[in-house]
Formats: structure tokens, C-alpha cells, sequence
């Protein structure tokens, strides 16, 4: 644990003092070396051994999410018939059901990907636990705080219009979220030689987020003492969903910028559509539950919400996938054109 | 800071085994700048998005009432009643669990009328509709700059329906009492006493904004 | 293949048919009692009343019974003698317990006040005023389940009835209690169905409650009175305070006086006047003229009459000393004295030595004013052979009796159907009647003879103002079957007055007629007691017409003074004023006259706290029940709103619960709101004027919404809880086929 705290600390004062690069220190930029002859890609210097893996695939990463993307729906079903059994349990019985809910499936990918790490790619399964728990204490030590208590976001959004409800999630809770896990990645592990993939934008952005994401509805549901079997477990991965599909967009745009030099706005682009994505997803996952209120209907359904945020953080984790398949085909491509 | 730093990374590795999450310090002119340019441009979003929730959550409407002569700016979403036994009610609908209300009232004034007969004259009144209506102080003060005589009460508040398990709520009040020629202006505040000083400058904003 | 086979077709046949049996005898007796939903409305809106006073300081009962609820506002229906201090019952004040688990005692709750009372129904009608610390209540704010009133014109011997009510002094549940109706008895207090009576005797602590027909509507009121004054201690009457503060409960300390049992029930249709006027906080007044003295001598009952029919004045027209075999009516009439309004009676009646509980009545209070005569009878019911006894008691204490024996053939002479009148020159009656116009120089009573054998003496009794002023003996010389005529003759004209005639044969009284001379003639030979009829807002200080005069009135008037004067109209005569809105009659109170012979400016009054509603109201006034003449004026357009009683119908009362969406847990202080039906969100100015009704909810989250939603509608609900997504819908449907009351869930969810 020290060293990990040394190594933030490390690259939060290496931000400060970062001295810029010339043809005097010509280093890869994965592994520092310093190069004679440096290869050069996107106005980026690699070594050679660097060059040619930076645009490898981590086939682990897909699969395990999406091992985790399909055993929603597995959960979702336990959750169903779970509630059949007993809807409404008391105490420790509901806090346990929600930690459940909650940890299987972000604990349950930290473990899969932790073992399917082989150190071969470059990334240490050390640094993907480290992400994990720092998103989490990132959600808990300082946005909580920040968005409950200092911001009171939580009365003064009931209060307000749709229109400005959806205004301020967009704008105040999404960027926040978004920037805080764009913050997480990119002044600890960027600048690192364990990031010497572009996928290792996402894995390490989706470790930052399922940490920062279950903290965030674990405290949710702690705060209530426990939230209900159905509508609270699917009301719980419904607000979980936005970090997760905002980390995968923030990855990607670090995983891209981390290779190629890109323009400034690029990096501010990304979490700014992350920042959106996620504003608009933890709108929609709570207005779309509010139905029609009748005699019959009761004016609330989890599912509406759930469906849409697994949709789109399905359509997001194709689109980082393909997005990312495709640049590292055309890196490869450009790369043996070279020769 | 050196860009040669090996860190240990994961247990049972030495500063010679291979490095995990070593700092590698060089970062272009571009990177920096776009370090900066996300802070700015989450900063700037956040402060857009703080001020419309800054403007939404202090705008207001206006209250008027030509026959009483009274005009007053209020909460916006205040639900405003004028259907009792005063000029007009207004109240936070979503208030839990007493709606914090102001009222406004208006008493006809001769000219021996002071303002402890007003009080008086309250304080019989709602100690006769009022569970244990206490008055708690009367005093001269200066509210938003302007002296007054103000009244503080408290009393229990309780739900009309037997049926319903609601649980008394003890409402603090205040109430402002302005001579006005011939007749009398009475404004009150109430709220429970949980939330009596949060939403008191809300009070004063309306108080503050009351013409006759 | 099968089914063809004849032997498998029959059986078939026979199991359909032993099938279809068996669902409409489910369906029958599905149909013998009460649903679920309606008895528990009715539960709930079944209240326990408790008269208390202080006693060295200390809050004693003085009085209890059961009430019902019928209308959300807090407007309470039950017995006279509960609400009144009258009689044993001399608390001061009512406090109302109500049933908020229905299996556990009543909670006390409020304090009530009379608004209405009729002593002679026993009925009284009592609003919810206060808390139980006294803090008023404004009645709007209540929301409270009530019920609506049946028509029990059509009840007969057999149908079922579901009495509700408290079995015990407030020590368990509300109780509901499947009964029939076994007989029908008349009372001079309202007629031919005064009473419906049930098999099953109630706990006396059930006068006052209710009694429901198979629609859940309230169609009676059990009514019982405690034997006893309260002054000792027994059966009736029982100690449960420690009156004289010696910390000990026993002989020495007051007892709350409890009826035995209740077998009779008030049908509530006489009492609508009342509640209309309770419903619209209406207030009756008159002229003040010189009350009567209490009385000082004790109670008197004599002259027990029987008789087999009564006419629709409440008299007595056939009177016999016995009965033969067969018959199917027996009404038994009395003359009183000095009666008290309030005091127990009873009739008990006994046939060879033995109780006939079915027949007797009471203990019941007393309503029928200071002096006069009263009937109780039977109609159309079987009565056997053998040796009645009827026997009335006062406080407990047997005071008359008389006895008469139904067995054999009807043969004694019987003078009926008398009728006293002014005839014409051909000698046919023109004017009969309780009333007849003063001045005039002769009245006749005309009678019906029957089985009067010749040689057969028989006198004629003339008195006025109870004076005898003439006797006549005569020997029958005519035919067995007759009509025969009495007459009263003064040429200078008879004077204004009480007049009697009492035909004897031998010395048994055969037939009584009463009239009441009033006001000079008309033309047309009627009695023209009032005159000048006026209606004006306001009364002046020396009890002229003030404010508004005339047929027409402002909207926001709050009385309407009926003014006329009157002449030769005799002391204590019987006289009723009624007050009708729209054809409706909305009060209705009958008292004696006390305001002298002849005056001007005499005043009834009808008034109320707000605005009198807007409509056309009519004043009639009546003299012995005969209409004398009438008045009418109109509040602004004269376009009254539909009645409260009629609107419930086509309504949905809303009940519910607001929780959390996660937690399922109760939220507290959620402001649940439905705008009147013109209104949508986007309309919604955010004055509550726009607002039909709302509620707030309880320490669960349980709310009841004031006011119901009107069928075939679509209504806007708001739901407001802080730190809540608030909901606003636009669309909350309430279909033509809801039942009422309906409970809903609402759930809320957080941002």
C-alpha cells in the first residue's frame, strides 16, 4: 500500500514538475529508455519493442466485460426470483442482498481480470486493484462529501424542473464524475510504463469506475439501510451503469492520447462526452422509472432505467472495442508499411 | 524528481525486478495543455451548471392583491392560498413534515389601536384553534432594515384525521406586525423548528420584498 | 359418443343442475348480508359517544352510546337522549371515541356539539367541533369515513338488517350484528313505522348506532333508554368512577346509567330535515314568547284506551274494550300529564301472565312534550288469543295499566271514524280537520256506528279548553250500522279554543274527537290565523323586519326572517314551522304556541353561520299539521348546488400510501394534491383555489384525500416530498365502474 500511495504521490508532483520533452532526452515513451534512433509515432518516440506493442489487443479485457455485461442478466434473474421469495427483507438481510448486487459484478471483473493478467501485457494486475480502490476512495472520501453535503445536489435536484434536473446532471454530476475518473487514470498510471497499451486506457478507467461506481450505490444503499430486492438491487446497478459507461469512454480517450499526440481539445473532448454520457445516463436511469401514476400503477418501475443505461453501456463497450480494434489495426498497418 | 524512479509496484517485487507503474516524466507541450484545458473545461461546465441551479433555486414570483394593496415576491413553486381567514398563504409544498408557510394578514387599526392589542388579539385566536399555542417573546428588532414588532410562538401541529398515525410536529413561528394608517399588516412565519432558522432568510427575502 | 348415452346425459343434466343450484343459493346468500367493504366503511364510521362531567374536579361519564358519522366533515348521527343533557344523561360535555383499529376500544378523539335535536324521534344530529384539548376544528379539515342514508320506507317484516354499533362501555371493538326485522310498531311519535323491530337483542351501549341495509346504507338507528334516573346504583346503572373522589369505586359514587337492551330501531327518514339542516349549519329560531312553567306535580298517565285504527292526525278512531279472534291491529293510547322530556318510559305488555317482548317497548325517552295523548300499536301482525296486558312505566316504576282480552266474535257497539268539521246547509262536512276557523256558530263531530243495539243509552260530552260544558244522555233508537252526528252550537259564535267531544256507551268511553278553533273565517269557511306574511334579511331591535324585505335577497345574506301576524290563535296549540331549499324540506320543528291570543310581528328565523347557500327557499307554517299558509323567497339566482347526500354517489374516496421506490418505506409529510378536473399541470396557476383536494401524509406514509374524485373523470396529482422527484400527473383516471373507497400506492423516487 505504501508503495502505491508513493506512486500517486509520485505522479501528482510529476504533473507539477514535469519537464518537457526535447531532443536532448529522447526516451521511449513507454518504458523511458533513452533512444539513439527513437520511432516515431504520432509525433510520439517508442522504442522499438514498445512501437510494436502499443497497438496490441488485451483479449482478456473484452472478455471479461463481457462476461460481466452477461451475467447482468444472470444477476437480473436472481434478483427477480429472489424477490419472488422474500420482496421486502429487513436489516442485514437487505444490506447484504444490495452488497451482493453490488460486488458481484464489480469485484467479481476486478478478480477475473486480476487472474487473467499475465504480466506479458504489460499491465499489472497490482495497479488495476490499486485503480480500483482508489476510484473507490475517490467516491467516498471526496465526491460524495462534495455532491451531498457541500453541493446538497440530492434536495436541491427533487426541487427543481426535469428540464434543470437533466441540465444539472449534465452539467454539474456528470462532468464531475467523469473528470474525477479521467483524474484517477491520467495522473497516476498514464504516465507509467504499465501503460503501454491503448486498451489499457479502458482497463484501467473500467477499474477506476467499478470501484468509484460501487462505492457510490454501496453508500447509496447504506445511507437507506438497504434498499429493496427488486426495484432497490436493479435501481442500484441502474445508477452503477453511467461510471461504468463513462470510464469506458474516458479510457478510450486516454488510451488514444496516452500513443498519439493529439490536439489539446482532444483530451477535453472525451471527458466531456463521458461527462455528458454519464449526465444524461443517471438522468435517465432515475426520470424513466417514474411512470404513469394511476389507481392500478404506483407511479414507479426500476426496469425502464435499467434497460436503457445496459443498453447504452453495451453500445458503449462496442464502440470503445470496435473503435479501438480499428486503431490499432491501421497502427499496425502504418507500422509494417514502414517496415 | 527524478525520471529514473523505480517504484514498487506489487508485493514480493525489488526495486530490480521489472517495474510496474514506473513514472515516466516526459509529456508534450500538447499533453499539458490538454491536462489544463479538461480542468478548465470541467470547471467551466460545473460553474454553468452552478449558476443556472443558483438562479433556479432563488427565482421567485410575485404575489399581488389590488383589493388588500399588498404585493410581496415569494418562492416560485410555493403553492399560494387566499381562501382563509388572511390575504394570502404561501407554502413550500414539499416541506416535511409542516409546510413552512408565510402568511399575510391584514387587521383594521383605529387610531388608540397598538400593536399589543394585535398580538393580543393573535394570541387569543390560536390559543383557541391551536394545540399548546405558546408566545415565546415579544420584542422590538430590526428585520432587513426595517423596525418592527415581532412575536415568536410555537405550537403543536397535528393532523385533523383521526386515522392517519401522523406524529405532532412542534411549529416554530414569528410573527411582524406593521402599522399601516388604518389598518394593520400581519406577516407570518412558521415553520417546524428543525428547519425554522434554514428557511428564515426566505422569510426575510419575502419580507423584505413586501410592498403596501 | 359418450354424451349420447341417455343414462350419462341425465346425470349430466343433474349435476348441471345441482351446480346452477348451488351458485345462485351462493349467490342468494351472498346477497342476505352485507360485503366486507361496506360493513368495514361502516365500522369505521361508527363512533362511541361519552357524555362526561366534572365531579370534584375529575372528568366522570355520565352518559354513553354509539353514533354514526355521516358525512366526512365530522357531521355525527345518533340518539337525542345521548346528545342532549336530558333525562339521566346530564353531561356537559360530548367527547367522540373513534374506532382507529376496529378490533380495539375506541379512541377518544373529539368533542362534539349538538347542532340538531328532535326529542320526539329521540334523534339528534352533533358536529365535531374541537379537539380532545379543545382546540377547534375547522370542519373542512376533517376527513373522516362516513356513511350514506337508505330509504327504509320499504322495509318489511323478515328483510335482514346489519345493526352496528359498541357492545360494551367502550372496553372492546365496534361490532357488527346480522339481525331481521320482526315487526313494525307505530308510535304517535312518527307514525305507522315509528319503530323497526329485530330479533336479536343489543347490548344497550348500541343506542344511537347504526343499522345498515344490504347496500350499506344506513337505514336506522337502535334506540334504548336506561330504566332507570341514574340515581341508584343496579343492572342499568353502573359505577365505573370515582365520583366522590375516596379512591375507592363503589355504592356511594355516581353510576352511569346503560340501557339493558335494545330491540327497536329509528328509521332515519324522518330525521333528514335535520340532517339537512345540521349538514348546512342551519339554526332555527322564533319569536319568544312566555314559556311554560315546569311542571311541579309528578308525571300522570290515565285513560288507557285500545283501539284497532289510527288516522293520519295520530288519533285513535276506533276504540273497543276487546278484540275478536283475528285480529291484526291493536293500538293502545294514553293521556299524560306533566310529562318531561327525557324520562324513561316503557310499555310492557303481557299476554296470560307471561312477557311478550315483541310487543312491549322501551325503556325509551320521552319526546312527546309536557301533556296530550299518545298511541303505540301494531299493524298487520298476528295476535293471539288470550288476555293482554298493557302496563307503561316511567323511571322504571310501573305507573298504569289496562288490560284486553282478543279471543271470540267482535260484537260490542262501537262508535268510529269521528270527525269534527263545519258542515254546509245540507249538513255534509266542508272543513275538517285539527284546526277549524273561531267565530263560527256550530262544529259537528260525525261518526261511524256499528253493532248499537236498540235501547242502548249512550252521552255525548262536549268540553273546551279541558272544561266540560255540556253532557247529553241519550237512548239508540236507530239502526245497528249508522252515521250519527254530535254538534256544538253558540249563534253568537263559538269562541277560539281547544274543543272535545266524547261519546260514551254506558259508561264506556266510545269515541273522542279534538279541534282546535283558530283565527277568524274566511269566505270559505277556513281558519285565517296569520296574515301579512313578510321575509326580510335582518330583524330590528324592537322585533320589526330589517335589512333586505322582500321576495328576493342578496347573495351573502345569513338569515331570513319569516314575519306575520295573528289572531285568536289559542295558547299551547301544537304549530310547526318548515323550512324548504329547493323542494326540499332542510328543517322542520314543531313547539306550542306561547306568544298570546293575537299580535303582530311574530318571527321564525333560519340562519347560519356563513352565507345562507344560494336557492329558493320556502317557510310553511302548519297549525295541528294542517298547513296554514306559506312563504317563499330566493337567495341570488335561486341555482342551488347539488345536495351533498345526492353528489357522494357518483364519487371515489382515495386512500393510499407514498413510499420510497428502494426502500418501500412510509415517507412522512408528503403533500399529496389533486387539482379540480379543469385543471392540467400546464394550467395550474399554484393557488390553491385550483385545488379540489389534499392530504398529508402520516408517520407511514398513509393518506386519505378529503374530498372524492368524481367518476368518468381525469384528474392532475401532484405528489411533494422533499428530497423527492416531485410527481405531477396529468392523467389520473378514475373509471365509471371504481369502487370507493380506493387505495393506492405511490411510489417516489430520489434524483
Amino acid at each position: 500500500m505504501g508503495c502505491r500511495s508513493t506512486l500517486i504521490l509520485k505522479a501528482l508532483q510529476g504533473l507539477a514538475t514535469m519537464p518537457a520533452m526535447s531532443k536532448q532526452h529522447q526516451t521511449c515513451l513507454v518504458c523511458g529508455e533513452r533512444l539513439e534512433e527513437p520511432h516515431v509515432y504520432g509525433d510520439r518516440l517508442y522504442c522499438e519493442t514498445h512501437l510494436s506493442q502499443f497497438s496490441d489487443d488485451l483479449a482478456a479485457l473484452w472478455q471479461t466485460g463481457l462476461l460481466i455485461l452477461l451475467s447482468l442478466a444472470v444477476l437480473v434473474g436472481t434478483i427477480a426470483i429472489a424477490n419472488a421469495v422474500a420482496p421486502n427483507p429487513s436489516g442485514p438481510t437487505r444490506l447484504l442482498a444490495n452488497a451482493l448486487v453490488i460486488g458481484l459484478p464489480s469485484i467479481g471483473w476486478l478478480i477475473l481480470i486480476t487472474q487473467r493478467l499475465d504480466g506479458e501485457d504489460g499491465a499489472a494486475p497490482s495497479l488495476v486493484s490499486a485503480l480500483f480502490v482508489l476510484g473507490s476512495l475517490m467516491a467516498a472520501a471526496v465526491v460524495r462529501p462534495l455532491t451531498n453535503e457541500i453541493l446538497a445536489l440530492g434536495g436541491r435536484l427533487a426541487a427543481t424542473s426535469p428540464a434543470n434536473r437533466f441540465v444539472a446532471n449534465v452539467l454539474i454530476l456528470g462532468m464531475l464524475h467523469a473528470f474525477v475518473l479521467y483524474g484517477i487514470v491520467r495522473y497516476s498510471v498514464w504516465r507509467t510504463t504499465s501503460f503501454s497499451l491503448r486498451v489499457h486506457g479502458v482497463l484501467y478507467a473500467s477499474a477506476a469506475g467499478l470501484g468509484y461506481a460501487a462505492t457510490q450505490v454501496g453508500l447509496f444503499a447504506l445511507e437507506r439501510g438497504g434498499l429493496s430486492m427488486l426495484s432497490g438491487g436493479l435501481t442500484l446497478l441502474t445508477r452503477a451503469l453511467p461510471f461504468a459507461t463513462a470510464s469506458l469512454i474516458v479510457g478510450y480517450f486516454l488510451g488514444i492520447n496516452r500513443f498519439e499526440n493529439q490536439p489539446f481539445y482532444y483530451l477535453p473532448s472525451g471527458v466531456a462526452l463521458a461527462g455528458a454520457v454519464c449526465g444524461v445516463l443517471l438522468y435517465a436511469g432515475t426520470e424513466l422509472n417514474n411512470i404513469r401514476l394511476n389507481i392500478t400503477t404506483d407511479g414507479f418501475s426500476p426496469w425502464p432505467g435499467f434497460v436503457v443505461n445496459v443498453l447504452a453501456l453495451t453500445i458503449a463497450f462496442g464502440a470503445v472495442y470496435g473503435l479501438l480494434q480499428r486503431q490499432n489495426t491501421i497502427t499496425k498497418a502504418r507500422l509494417r508499411l514502414r517496415g | 524528481m527524478s525520471s529514473t524512479t523505480r517504484l514498487q509496484g506489487q508485493q514480493g517485487l525489488t526495486s530490480e525486478a521489472p517495474a510496474v507503474g514506473r513514472l515516466i516524466s516526459h509529456v508534450t507541450k500538447s499533453d499539458r495543455f490538454a491536462s489544463i484545458s479538461v480542468i478548465v473545461v470541467v470547471i467551466g461546465f460545473m460553474s454553468v451548471g452552478l449558476l443556472l441551479r443558483a438562479r433556479d433555486s432563488s427565482s421567485t414570483w410575485l404575489y399581488s392583491n389590488r383589493q388588500a394593496g399588498i404585493e410581496a415576491r415569494y418562492p416560485a413553486e410555493w403553492l399560494v392560498d387566499e381562501q382563509g381567514d388572511y390575504v394570502a398563504r404561501m407554502r413550500d409544498p414539499v416541506a416535511r413534515p409542516f409546510k413552512t408557510q408565510v402568511l399575510i394578514d391584514t387587521v383594521p387599526a383605529a387610531d388608540n389601536t397598538s400593536v399589543r392589542n394585535i398580538l393580543d388579539s393573535l394570541t387569543l385566536q390560536r390559543s383557541a384553534e391551536l394545540s399548546a399555542y405558546r408566545v415565546l417573546a415579544v420584542r422590538d428588532s430590526t428585520l432587513a432594515g426595517v423596525l418592527v414588532t415581532e412575536m415568536d410562538f410555537a405550537f403543536v401541529d397535528t393532523d385533523p384525521d383521526p386515522f392517519v398515525q401522523r406524529v405532532p410536529v412542534v411549529v416554530e413561528g414569528l410573527d411582524i406586525v406593521i402599522i399601516d394608517n388604518t389598518r394593520v399588516i400581519v406577516l407570518t412565519y412558521m415553520a417546524d423548528t428543525e428547519t425554522f432558522e434554514d428557511e428564515f432568510d426566505t422569510f426575510l427575502d419575502i419580507f423584505a420584498s413586501l410592498s403596501y | 359418443m359418450m354424451l349420447n348415452h341417455p343414462l350419462r346425459t341425465k346425470t349430466l343434466t343433474a349435476l348441471l343442475i345441482v351446480i346452477l343450484m348451488s351458485l345462485s343459493l351462493t349467490a342468494a346468500q351472498a346477497q342476505d348480508r352485507l360485503d366486507d367493504l361496506r360493513l368495514v366503511n361502516a365500522q369505521r364510521a361508527t363512533v362511541f359517544l361519552m357524555q362526561t362531567y366534572d365531579a370534584s374536579g375529575t372528568q366522570a361519564l355520565s352518559c354513553s352510546g354509539s353514533g354514526t358519522l355521516i358525512s366526512n366533515d365530522g357531521l355525527i348521527l345518533t340518539n337525542a337522549h345521548l346528545a342532549d343533557p336530558v333525562g339521566p344523561c346530564q353531561g356537559e360535555r360530548i367527547i367522540v371515541a373513534l374506532p382507529i383499529r376496529l378490533d380495539e376500544p375506541p379512541v377518544p378523539k373529539y368533542l362534539a356539539q349538538i347542532v340538531q335535536v328532535d326529542h320526539q324521534l329521540d334523534l339528534a344530529v352533533m358536529r365535531i367541533v374541537a379537539s380532545l384539548d379543545g382546540s377547534l376544528i375547522e370542519p373542512n379539515s376533517l376527513n373522516l369515513p362516513f356513511v350514506s342514508l337508505g330509504d327504509p320506507s320499504g322495509l318489511l317484516p323478515g328483510n335482514a338488517l346489519t345493526t352496528i354499533g359498541y357492545p360494551s362501555l367502550g372496553a372492546g371493538g365496534v361490532e357488527a350484528v346480522e339481525q331481521t326485522i320482526t315487526a313494525i310498531t307505530a308510535e304517535s311519535s312518527s307514525g305507522d313505522k315509528s319503530w323497526l323491530r329485530v330479533d336479536t337483542p343489543l347490548p344497550g351501549t348500541k343506542s344511537g348506532g347504526g343499522a345498515y341495509d344490504l347496500n350499506g346504507r344506513l337505514v336506522g338507528i337502535p334506540t334504548g333508554m336506561p330504566g332507570t334516573d341514574g340515581s341508584e346504583r343496579g343492572p342499568e346503572c353502573i359505577s365505573i368512577n370515582d365520583t366522590n373522589r375516596d379512591s375507592l369505586i363503589d355504592l356511594r359514587d355516581s353510576c352511569v346509567p346503560i340501557p339493558a337492551e335494545v330491540t327497536a330501531i329509528r328509521p332515519v327518514r324522518p330525521a333528514l330535515p335535520m340532517i339537512e339542516a345540521g349538514r348546512n349549519q342551519f339554526e332555527l329560531a322564533t319569536f319568544r314568547g312566555t314559556p311554560p312553567a315546569p311542571p311541579i306535580d309528578p308525571p300522570l298517565i290515565e285513560r288507557m284506551l285500545f283501539s284497532t285504527a289510527v288516522n293520519e292526525q295520530g288519533q285513535v278512531t276506533r276504540l273497543v274494550s276487546k278484540l275478536p279472534s283475528g285480529a291484526r291491529n291493536l293500538y293502545m293510547a294514553f293521556s299524560y300529564q306533566n310529562m318531561v322530556t327525557g324520562i324513561p318510559y316503557e310499555i310492557r305488555v303481557s299476554r296470560d301472565g307471561a312477557d311478550l317482548p315483541q310487543f312491549s317497548l322501551g325503556p325509551l325517552s320521552w319526546g312527546g312534550g309536557r301533556n296530550g295523548t299518545w298511541y303505540v300499536g301494531f299493524e298487520d301482525q298476528q295476535i293471539p288469543d288470550g288476555s293482554y296486558e298493557f302496563t307503561i312505566y316511567l323511571f322504571g316504576q310501573p305507573e298504569a295499566s289496562a288490560s284486553i282480552v282478543v279471543g271470540g266474535r267482535e260484537e260490542e257497539p262501537i262508535f268510529s271514524d269521528i270527525r269534527l268539521g263545519i258542515a254546509d246547509p245540507s249538513g255534509n262536512l266542508i272543513n275538517t280537520g285539527r284546526v277549524l276557523p273561531s267565530e263560527v256558530p256550530q262544529i259537528d263531530a260525525v261518526y261511524q256506528v256499528e253493532n248499537m243495539a236498540e235501547g242502548q243509552t249512550w252521552t255525548e260530552v262536549w268540553y273546551f279548553d279541558t272544561v266540560e260544558v255540556s253532557r247529553n244522555t241519550f237512548v239508540w233508537s236507530g239502526p245497528p250500522q249508522a252515521q250519527s252526528r254530535s254538534i256544538a252550537v253558540n249563534s253568537g259564535g263559538l269562541r277560539a279554543g281547544r274543543y272535545r267531544v266524547e261519546l260514551l256507551i254506558g259508561d264506556r268511553l266510545a269515541a273522542f274527537g279534538e279541534t282546535t278553533l283558530a283565527g277568524p273565517p274566511t269566505p270559505d269557511r277556513q281558519s285565517a290565523i296569520f296574515s301579512n306574511a313578510r321575509i326580510a334579511s335582518d330583524i330590528s331591535r324592537d322585533g320589526e323586519p330589517n335589512g333586505v324585505v322582500g321576495q328576493v335577497m342578496p347573495l351573502d345574506v345569513q338569515s331570513l326572517y319569516l314575519f306575520v301576524d295573528w289572531d285568536l290563535m289559542p295558547t299551547n296549540t301544537a304549530w310547526t314551522y318548515r323550512w324548504f331549499l329547493d323542494g326540499r324540506l332542510v328543517a322542520s320543528r314543531t313547539q306550542r304556541w306561547n306568544a298570546g291570543s293575537v299580535g303582530e310581528n311574530f318571527w321564525v328565523s333560519l340562519s347560519a353561520d356563513d352565507p345562507l347557500p344560494e336557492g329558493s327557499y320556502a317557510v310553511e307554517v302548519l297549525v295541528e299539521n294542517r298547513p296554514m299558509f306559506s312563504q317563499s323567497v330566493t337567495i341570488g339566482a335561486g341555482t342551488q348546488p347539488t345536495s351533498g347526500i345526492e353528489g357522494e354517489g357518483d364519487e371515489v374516496f382515495i386512500t393510499g400510501t407514498v413510499v420510497d421506490a428502494l426502500t418501500g418505506d412510509g415517507i412522512p409529510g408528503a403533500l399529496v394534491m389533486v387539482l379540480n378536473v379543469e385543471f392540467e399541470s400546464p394550467q395550474f396557476t399554484w393557488n390553491e383555489e385550483d385545488i379540489l383536494t389534499q392530504a398529508i401524509t402520516d408517520r407511514e406514509g398513509r393518506f386519505a384525500l378529503a374530498r372524492g374524485l368524481a367518476r368518468a373523470n381525469f384528474f392532475t396529482m401532484y405528489v411533494f416530498a422533499e428530497d423527492y422527484i416531485t410527481i405531477i400527473e396529468d392523467n389520473f383516471t378514475i373509471f365509471s365502474d371504481q369502487e370507493s373507497p380506493a387505495d393506492i400506492l405511490v411510489e417516489m423516487s430520489q434524483p
